[in-house]
């Protein structure tokens, strides 16, 4: 085993360790930090993917998004925050049974087909051929993403605003 | 790590565990967070495929437009809490059913 394998599989446990981390920690300063980490993970494996741009951009806008989720978890009343409104035992169980199910049937589904083993990988640089693939290629859904964040920035500062103000 | 498996057991994990959450938690960061995973399992998905499969950087595409639609959702999601919580300082989705304060 060489040592990028090692490092290979070790962002991959941690990845998977922080998502459970997440679903099952008590408190929800302690899965937010959770959620932090399982996204540095996908960003080494995007890395290991041969995506550098995609891991930057995933570590940028996720790290900024969480600290926030962190800081509103932080100003609410602290019995609001650690609450873990669990809908009882029988909606646990329920999401339990459809987590094994699920994971049941797509192990089955992946034992199942005959995936094509990659042959000749190389990695270089993505950010350049990203961007001309964008501009030429994908210029209308670009317009409309911007469209849709200009709409959401507009409604967000609708929705915080003051009455009277 | 030139094998699909690692990467799609990850992102299986990472969609059980997202589902899992949005199924059983009413605390709406929570909640939240278990959307995160979930769109965090497609992304890699796209990407693992757009190299393992098709070779070229459709995929990488394709997330970069999930990644900005997530924010667009997060946004709305967050302003949505900081506006309740001044109004009727609730973070449980069950008792959330009504636009005004």
């Amino acid at each position: 085993m060489n040592p990028g394998s090692v490092i290979f599989y070790l962002f991959v446990g941690v990845t998977i360790f922080a998502a459970g981390m997440t679903a099952f920690s008590k408190k929800t300063l302690h899965a937010s930090l959770a959620v932090l980490i399982t996204v540095f993970g996908l960003a080494g494996l995007f890395i290991f993917l041969g995506s550098d741009f995609l891991a930057l951009t995933l570590i940028l806008i996720y790290t900024s998004v969480i600290v926030v989720i962190l800081l509103n978890v932080l100003f609410v009343p602290q019995r609001f925050a650690d609450a873990s409104f669990f809908a009882g035992r029988g909606q646990v169980l329920f999401g339990l049974s459809v987590m094994v199910i699920m994971l049941g049937l797509m192990v089955y589904v992946g034992m199942k087909t005959a995936w094509i083993e990659p042959t000749g990988l190389i990695s270089e640089p993505t950010a350049e051929r990203l961007g001309v693939l964008i501009i030429e290629e994908y210029v209308l859904p670009l317009e409309i993403s911007s469209l849709l964040l200009l709409s959401a920035l507009i409604g967000a500062a609708l929705i915080i605003r003051r009455q009277g103000s | 790590m030139n094998t699909l498996s690692p990467y799609l057991i990850t992102s299986l994990m990472l969609l059980v565990f997202g589902i899992f959450i949005v199924l059983t938690q009413r605390n709406i960061f929570r909640f939240l967070m278990g959307i995160i995973l979930i769109f965090n399992s497609a992304c890699l998905n796209f990407v693992v495929f757009s190299r393992f499969i098709e070779g070229g950087l459709r995929g990488h595409v394709i997330t970069l437009f999930i990644i900005i639609i997530a924010i667009a959702e997060l946004v709305v999601v967050l302003a949505t809490i900081i506006s309740m919580n001044r109004h009727v300082q609730k973070v449980n989705l069950n008792e959330m059913n009504s636009f005004k304060g």
